[in-house]
């Protein structure tokens, strides 16, 4: 069963924070053109809020999901929330080399599950074949493995070696290094690889202005259920290198992370109430609130309220 | 009469060419392990490394391989190391893994333009330096040495450190990827494998690689089986055959082939050592064959009868030796196959993986070839035998449904898959609609 029929997509909240934060990050990229001539690719799945935002906030109007339940299309297609989306049907794996690549696109690859030779070979073909300004960005599931007491110490190594090859899992990780969120790091560290390695084979032929190089933009974790994992970039050429400045992005944006070190996304448990009054004391400082809401959550919904969902309230 | 003469012999443009063409670049670099590994044999130690250390450091400005396996001599170096094809009066280090005289030179050229080569021994300490493009440019087929005095060197101990700089651009470019890294670091574990287990310590950017055995899977009812050949026309070859099962892994299972202290073959499923040959070999690769391991080891003083081919990559299938010992191969393994497919694959297909046989293999031991092997095998492989359940007078009834019901009849029958909802349902039937 896909997670869609047990999750309703649209009140993850930490997703949803994720996703107005890259909305963001898209709209200041005006360095590689008007960001609404992108075509926008996702897996829409049938609440579509990817698609509702971007096209929404970014104007965006080239739009492709794909879908890999074949057996319910009517569904699909009748929950489109505009008419420029497009729905394939197939699995990204098979749906991918079929489109072609010469318009500059975000590409979102919101799996359901976790790491997969399949995850790396999307990503391998992604990162090989997109026009330059492309982003690129995955999410996975990061739940660690479940490793019984008496399983030998790395047998979660062997369980991720068996998921997607031993060469592309580094030779320093053990099953120590895999607990908790260090999954998630690991993950990243090996799609990281991966599209290194599709744009070092890519550059074999090409000249010095010409070589293609990926630089990271966002590297999230959440838990929303699962410990879940974002890791996406941006590929562009050498040549045009000077026209894109992510040191002003992230001077704007303190959640851009170019590195190994991840964003993490904690929504605090807060009342309706709660929520609106807060908003009503930001920007501003949260401490003296006396309602004995815990330090920590008043810090998180500092940093996150202007991405918060908006929660409509009804009589009950 | 000197007009009538055509120049052919080769530049070195096209002979380097030629000579880093057809061997990849992690091969390339295992082959300088194994110059180490032979070093370590000249040291007259045959059975332990330990203490031993080859140093592998790999970035996109340099590349250096250091061991204290003991120097190249310096006649060695005057003339047959730097030498390309090895002379017929160089004495071959016995049970060596260095053979055709090309490895270092194939490695460094491969790599970059520019390299120095560094050796201690007891009576000497030199060096040579090159730069290959200039070499490139002149006619004469040698390079200068000097030698060194005390305090001017990165070498303390008896050893060679070999250093390449100005890399080629692609091969600039593959230092820098992790995953290169990675997957340099898995083949050079599985191809010197007899050396790190005999305690060579080999590190490859500080990280010290682990030392990994082959295993097969034994138990009262489970056991390899194993050979060993002596051909007459060739007395001084030791072959060793040992055939069993392991891990279900569609890419592990196969031949795994040694040559010396060299693994030469890793999970083979090929026609070369005899899958898919219909007169007289084995059946074609197949899941059902993830199981089988079969691991070969030549070993013999003379190198130059082991049947490897130049890049020590593959077997050279022309070798008689080789011939002969495949159809060894091939009876032995054959139990093998033929219990996977005739007896494992069957119960699965009856039992799933509850029957006799899978639980036989689920609670077996893991014993590592080099240890307790002796007394677990026999000269045939052993495994028990599945007795298909009677089936006479039992006919399959097969159909298809919603998956919605399915669910929903597997939820209110309290079963967890859906032959028990079969079975259930028929019973159900039977009992209520005939019986009574």
């Amino acid at each position: 069963m896909s997670s869609y029929e047990k999750i309703n997509y649209s009140l993850r909240p930490a997703k949803h924070i994720e996703r107005k934060m890259m909305a963001e990050v898209f709209r200041h990229l005006p360095s590689f053109g008007d960001i609404a001539s992108y075509r926008y690719i996702g897996f829409g799945s049938i609440y579509f809020s990817d698609f509702y935002l971007f096209h929404k906030i970014l104007g965006i109007n080239d739009m492709v999901s794909i879908e890999k339940d074949e057996h319910n299309e009517k569904r699909f297609l009748f929950n489109r929330p505009f008419k420029c989306i497009d729905v394939k049907f197939g699995s990204s794996l098979e749906v991918l080399p079929k489109m072609t690549w010469e318009q500059r696109s975000i590409i979102w690859l919101d799996y359901d599950g976790t790491i997969s030779k399949d995850v790396l070979a999307d990503v391998e073909y992604l990162s090989s074949s997109v026009a330059m300004g492309s982003i690129i960005i995955v999410t996975l599931n990061a739940q660690p493995e479940r490793v019984e007491k008496d399983d030998p110490v790395d047998r979660a190594v062997d369980l991720l070696k068996t998921k997607v090859g031993d060469n592309n899992v580094p030779t320093d990780i053990t099953g120590h290094s895999l607990r908790k969120w260090g999954t998630a790091l690991a993950y990243r560290r090996i799609i990281h690889n991966k599209v290194m390695e599709a744009i070092a084979n890519k550059n074999g032929g090409r000249t010095h202005s010409n070589k293609i190089n990926y630089k990271q933009l966002f590297h999230f974790n959440y838990k929303d259920g699962a410990q879940m994992l974002t890791v996406g970039g941006i590929i562009y050429d050498e040549g045009q290198k000077q026209l894109f400045n992510v040191d002003f992005l992230k001077d704007k944006f303190d959640f851009l992370m170019t590195e190994d070190t991840p964003y993490e996304i904690h929504v605090p448990n807060l009342t309706y109430r709660e929520i609106r009054h807060l908003d009503s004391l930001l920007p501003g400082d949260l401490s003296d609130t006396d309602i004995n809401i815990p330090l920590e959550d008043l810090s998180s919904y500092k940093t996150i309220y202007r991405y918060f969902p908006v929660f409509a309230e009804s009589e009950h | 009469m000197s007009d009538n003469v055509i120049h052919a012999n080769p530049t070195k443009d096209f002979f380097i060419h030629m000579l880093t063409k057809d061997i990849p670049l992690i091969r390339a670099i295992i082959d300088l392990v194994d110059n180490s590994v032979d070093g370590a044999l000249r040291l007259d130690r045959t059975n332990d490394y330990s203490g031993l250390n080859v140093d592998i450091t790999v970035n996109e400005t340099e590349f250096i391989i250091e061991d204290n396996c003991g120097g190249i001599p310096l006649e060695v170096a005057r003339n047959y190391a730097f030498r390309f094809g090895r002379p017929p009066e160089a004495k071959l280090t016995p049970n060596s893994v260095g053979l055709f005289g090309v490895g270092m030179k194939r490695a460094i050229f491969k790599m970059g333009n520019y390299f120095e080569v560094e050796s201690k021994t007891d009576d000497a300490h030199f060096i040579v330096k090159q730069d290959i493009t200039h070499w490139s440019q002149t006619d004469k087929w040698e390079f200068g040495f000097e030698n060194i005095e005390n305090g001017q060197s990165f070498l303390s101990k008896i050893g060679t450190r070999i250093i390449v700089r100005d890399l080629h651009e692609s091969i600039s470019e593959r230092f820098k990827l992790e995953n290169f890294i990675t997957e340099l670091e898995n083949q050079l574990q599985a191809a010197q494998q007899i050396s790190l287990n005999k305690g060579l310590t080999i590190k490859v950017n500080g990280k010290k690689l682990k030392s990994q055995t082959l295993m097969f899977y034994a138990s009262d009812s489970i056991k390899p089986g194993t050979t060993q050949i002596k051909l007459q026309a060739y007395p001084t070859v030791k072959i060793k055959i040992f055939v069993g099962i392991y891990e279900r892994d569609l890419t592990k299972g196969g031949w795994y082939l040694f040559c010396n202290s060299r693994l030469v073959l890793y999970a083979d499923q090929s026609i070369e050592t005899g899958w898919d040959d219909a007169s007289n070999g084995l059946p074609k690769y197949h899941p059902d064959f993830a199981y089988c391991r079969g691991y070969v080891y030549f070993e013999s003083e003379d190198a130059s009868l082991l049947p490897w081919n130049t890049t020590k990559t593959g077997i050279d299938t022309d070798s008689s030796i080789y011939k002969a010992v495949k159809q060894e191969m091939i009876k032995l393994m054959r139990p093998v196959t033929k219990w996977l497919r005739s007896n494992l694959a069957e119960e699965k297909k009856e039992l799933g993986e509850e029957g006799e046989l899978h639980t036989a293999i689920a609670s077996a031991k893991v014993i590592d070839i080099f240890e307790i092997f002796e007394e677990q095998a026999s000269s045939e492989f052993i495994a028990p035998k599945f007795i298909k359940p009677d089936t006479t007078g039992l006919v399959s009834i097969q159909y298809k449904v919603s998956r919605d019901k399915a669910e929903q009849a597997k939820k209110s029958l309290s079963v967890t898959s859906y032959s028990d909802v079969g079975r259930e349902t028929f019973d159900y039937y039977y009992k209520w609609g005939i019986e009574d």
